[in-house]
C-alpha cells in the first residue's frame, strides 16, 4: 500500500529526515517511535503533504501512485488521513458543513454522485457515536472551545466519516487522560479493516496497550534505527531511547 | 495640469452648479440658503483632514456629472421570497408604475418629487451638520427623497424596500431620507442601492432618522453598485429612550464608498446596534466612519464591522464612541475585524473610545490579519481544494456580520450575491 524508499526531507535548509525506508501492507498497524526531534511529526507531516517542508530526495509509492506529486486535498482523496497533534480550531465552519463538502469533493472525485443529505446525516449519527463524540460537538464550529481529548476524538470522528485506506495518527496520545485515550483507541480499532493500514506516530509506548502494532520502528535522527514486533515499543518503555542512541552506529552499519 | 493648492476655493460650489436640483425647497428656503452660502467656501474634503485621512475623493471630483431627467430601464429588483413595499428609483427618478406604497393607517409615505412634502420641511436638515459639505451638496443638488412618518404604536407588518438604481452613465443622484418612527411604533426599511456595472455616477445619501421612545427602526443598507459608481452616505440618528435601533451595512460595490454613521442616544435604556461587512476588491476604496454618543445613562450599544480587502483594494474603519459624564451604566463594545488578502491591498482601521463617565462596560478591539495559513492546510488535508478551502474560510469570517441580518430574506441574498460573485481561493 505505502512504499517509501530512501525519503529525505528538510525545512529552512535544516534536514530532518535523512533517508526513511518503509513498507506498509494493507491490514497492518505500524508504530512510529522515537525521542523527541527525531522527525517523527515530521514524516507525518511530509507525508500529508505540508508545504513548509521541501522533499530532497527519495520516494513515497502509495497505491501505485507517486505519494510526493499530489497536493495535501489530492493526497486525501486517494485515502489518506492525518490525525493532527494540534488540531487546528476553526471559529465559524462548522464540522459537519466541512466535512459533507469534504466527502462530496472526494466522492466527485472518485466519479461518485455526492451524498444525499439523509445518508449524511444517518452517517455522522453512526460514526459520532463509534468516538463516542456528542453530537453537539459535530455540529459546532471545527474544534472551536473543544478540550484537547474532544479536539482528538474529533479527528477520529473526521477520519470515521472519511474512510481513508491508510490513516497516520500523530502523537494522538498526546495530552489526553487514561479514559479519552481508551475512547480515541477504541474507535481506531473499530475501524481498522483488512484493507486498510494504520501508521501509529507516538513518545509514548501507552496507547501501543490499546492499538496494538504488528510492527513497531525507531525513528532517530531522521532515519529508522531499529525495527522490531510490539515488544519492542515494550523495551523502550523499560529502558527508554538513550541505549538506542548509544547503539546507532553499529546498526547503521550492520 | 494645475498645481494643486491648498484650497480649490469654489469646487463644491461649481460641481454643485453642475447638477440641477429638481426638488422645490422653498418650504425650507433657510436651511437651502445656508447650505448655499456654506458651501461657497467649502473644498472637497482631502486627505489632510483627520476624518478623510486615508480616502482620497480624486476619482470622485474630478470627473463630471449631470442629472438625469427621464425615466430609464433598470430599476425592478425583486428580492426572493420577500412581500415588501418596494420603492424604485432609478438615477434618482421615482417609478411610481412599479412601486407600491403602504395604504395603512397612522404611516405617511411621501416620496419628494418636484416639491418638498409640507410634513417633511419640519425635520429637513434638522440633523445635517452644515460643516458636512455632502450635507450641503445634498440639499443644493436634490434629486428626489422619501419621508416616512409611522404614528404612535403603529407596527408595519411588512418591510420597506427602497430601491436606488443608477443606469450606464455619469449621472449623480442627491437623495434625502427623512424618517420619524413615533413612540411604540416599529418598522424595518431595507435599502438596496444598485446599479448598471458601467454606471460612473455618483449616489450622495442623507438620511435624518428620528426613533422616539421604545419605537424600533430596523435598516439594512445594501451598496451593489458597480465598481466604477462613487457612493457617499451621512446617516444621523436621534433615538430617544427605550427605543431600538440597528443598522447593517453591507458595502460589496462601489469605486468609492464612504459611509458617516452618527447615532445620539438622547433617552436612557436605548439599544443601538450597528454592524458593517465591507468585501473590497479591484481598486475599491470602502470607509466607514461611526459615532455612538452616549449622553444619557443605561444604555447599550454594539458594533462589529468587519472587513476582506483582496487584489488592490483599501478600507477604512473608524468608530468612536463617547460616554458623556453622568452617563453611567453603558454597555458598549465595538469590534472591528480584517482580513488582507493580497500584499497590495490595505486596511485602516481606527477604534476609538471617549468616555468621562467611570462607572460604564466599554470594549474594543481591532484585529486585522491574513488568512490562516494552517486553517487552510487543515482542510486541504481533509481532500477540500485549496479554493474551497479559502472560499469556506472567508465566508464563516463574514457570517458573522450575516448572521445580524434577522430578515431571512434579505439575509439569504445577500449571501448568496457574496458566494455567487466573490472568489477568495
Amino acid at each position: 500500500m505505502l512504499s517509501i524508499k530512501n525519503l529525505q526531507a528538510e525545512i529552512d535548509g535544516k534536514a530532518i529526515l535523512k533517508g526513511i525506508n518503509l513498507d506498509v501492507k494493507p491490514g497492518e498497524v505500524h508504530a512510529i517511535m522515537g525521542p523527541n526531534g527525531s522527525g517523527k511529526s515530521t514524516l507525518a507531516s511530509v507525508l500529508a503533504g505540508r508545504e513548509e517542508y521541501e522533499v530532497t530526495g527519495g520516494s513515497v509509492n502509495f497505491n501505485g501512485i507517486d505519494l510526493l506529486d499530489l497536493g495535501a486535498e489530492e493526497r486525501a482523496r486517494e485515502g489518506l488521513f492525518l490525525a493532527f497533534q494540534y488540531p487546528v480550531e476553526i471559529p465559524g465552519v462548522s464540522n459537519i458543513n466541512f466535512l459533507k463538502t469534504a466527502i462530496n469533493e472526494i466522492r466527485t472525485h472518485k466519479g461518485l454522485e455526492p451524498l444525499s443529505a439523509k445518508d449524511f446525516l444517518s452517517m455522522v449519527k453512526e460514526k459520532s457515536k463509534l468516538v463516542e463524540l456528542d453530537n453537539k460537538l459535530a455540529n459546532r464550529a471545527v474544534n472551536e472551545g473543544f478540550s484537547g481529548g474532544e479536539k482528538k476524538r474529533n479527528e477520529i470522528f473526521q477520519m470515521a466519516m472519511l474512510e481513508p485506506k491508510l490513516a497516520i495518527l500523530d502523537e494522538t496520545d498526546s495530552g489526553l487522560d487514561i479514559d479519552a485515550l481508551r475512547v480515541v483507541a477504541n474507535g481506531v480499532n473499530k475501524l481498522k479493516s483488512p484493507d486498510n493500514a494504520t501508521i501509529v506516530v507516538t513518545h509514548y509506548q501507552r496507547l501501543l496497550d490499546y492499538i496494538v502494532p504488528d510492527f513497531v520502528h525507531v525513528l532517530y535522527n531522521g532515519k529508522i534505527v531499529k525495527s522490531g514486533d510490539k515488544n519492542l515499543a515494550l523495551t523502550l518503555e523499560e529502558k527508554g531511547y538513550d541505549w538506542i542512541k548509544e547503539g546507532r552506529s553499529e546498526n547503521v552499519n550492520a | 495640469m494645475t498645481q494643486v493648492t491648498t484650497k480649490e476655493i469654489g469646487k463644491a460650489k461649481k460641481f454643485a452648479d453642475m447638477l440641477k436640483r429638481k426638488v422645490d425647497l422653498s418650504a425650507v428656503h433657510g436651511s437651502l440658503q445656508i447650505a448655499e452660502e456654506t458651501l461657497q467656501n467649502q473644498d472637497f474634503p482631502t486627505t489632510r483632514m483627520e476624518a478623510w485621512k486615508y480616502t482620497r475623493l480624486g476619482r470622485l471630483t474630478n470627473n463630471s456629472y449631470t442629472t438625469c431627467n427621464e425615466l430609464e430601464e433598470g430599476s425592478a429588483y425583486t428580492i426572493e421570497n420577500l412581500d415588501a413595499y418596494y420603492l424604485y428609483f432609478t438615477n434618482g427618478i421615482f417609478n411610481e408604475n412599479a412601486s407600491s406604497i403602504p395604504e395603512v393607517e397612522g404611516i405617511t409615505l411621501q416620496v419628494f418629487g418636484d416639491v418638498l412634502p409640507n410634513d417633511a420641511a419640519h425635520y429637513f436638515g434638522k440633523l445635517t451638520p452644515e460643516t458636512d459639505m455632502f450635507n450641503n451638496l445634498n440639499t443644493l443638488a436634490l434629486n428626489n427623497g422619501v419621508f416616512l412618518s409611522i404614528a404612535n404604536n403603529i407596527k408595519l407588518e411588512k418591510p420597506i424596500v427602497i430601491v436606488n438604481y443608477a443606469t450606464e452613465g455619469n449621472y449623480a443622484n442627491n437623495f434625502r431620507n427623512i424618517f420619524h418612527i413615533a413612540s411604540g411604533a416599529e418598522i424595518e426599511v431595507n435599502f438596496i442601492n444598485g446599479g448598471h456595472e458601467k454606471s460612473e455616477g455618483f449616489t450622495n445619501m442623507v438620511s435624518e432618522l428620528w426613533v422616539d421612545a421604545n419605537a424600533h427602526l430596523s435598516i439594512n443598507n445594501w451598496q451593489k453598485e458597480g465598481l466604477n459608481h462613487h457612493h457617499i452616505s451621512r446617516t444621523y440618528v436621534e433615538q430617544e429612550k427605550d427605543a431600538t435601533f440597528s443598522i447593517n451595512t453591507l458595502s460589496t460595490g462601489g469605486l468609492i464608498t464612504r459611509n458617516d454613521l452618527v447615532i445620539r442616544v438622547n433617552g436612557e435604556n436605548a439599544t443601538s446596534n450597528l454592524n458593517g461587512l465591507y468585501l473590497g476588491k479591484g481598486k475599491q476604496l470602502i470607509d466607514n466612519h461611526t459615532v455612538v454618543d452616549h449622553r444619557v445613562p443605561h444604555c447599550e450599544s454594539n458594533e462589529l464591522y468587519k472587513g476582506i480587502a483582496d487584489e488592490q483594494s483599501t478600507t477604512v474603519f473608524n468608530g468612536k464612541v463617547f460616554v458623556r459624564p453622568d452617563a453611567q451604566k453603558i454597555n458598549a463594545f465595538q469590534q472591528n475585524a480584517n482580513i488582507v488578502l493580497t500584499d497590495d491591498a490595505t486596511v485602516n482601521s481606527k477604534p476609538e473610545l471617549e468616555i468621562y463617565a467611570d462607572d460604564v462596560k466599554c470594549s474594543h478591539g481591532s484585529v486585522t490579519g491574513q488568512f490562516d495559513e494552517e486553517a487552510v492546510f487543515y482542510l486541504r488535508s481533509r481532500g477540500l481544494s485549496e479554493q474551497s478551502a479559502r472560499n469556506l474560510l472567508v465566508s464563516a469570517f463574514a457570517a458573522d456580520v450575516l448572521n445580524k441580518i434577522t430578515n431571512e430574506s434579505i439575509r439569504e441574498e445577500i449571501t448568496t450575491y457574496i458566494t455567487n460573485n466573490y472568489n477568495w481561493g
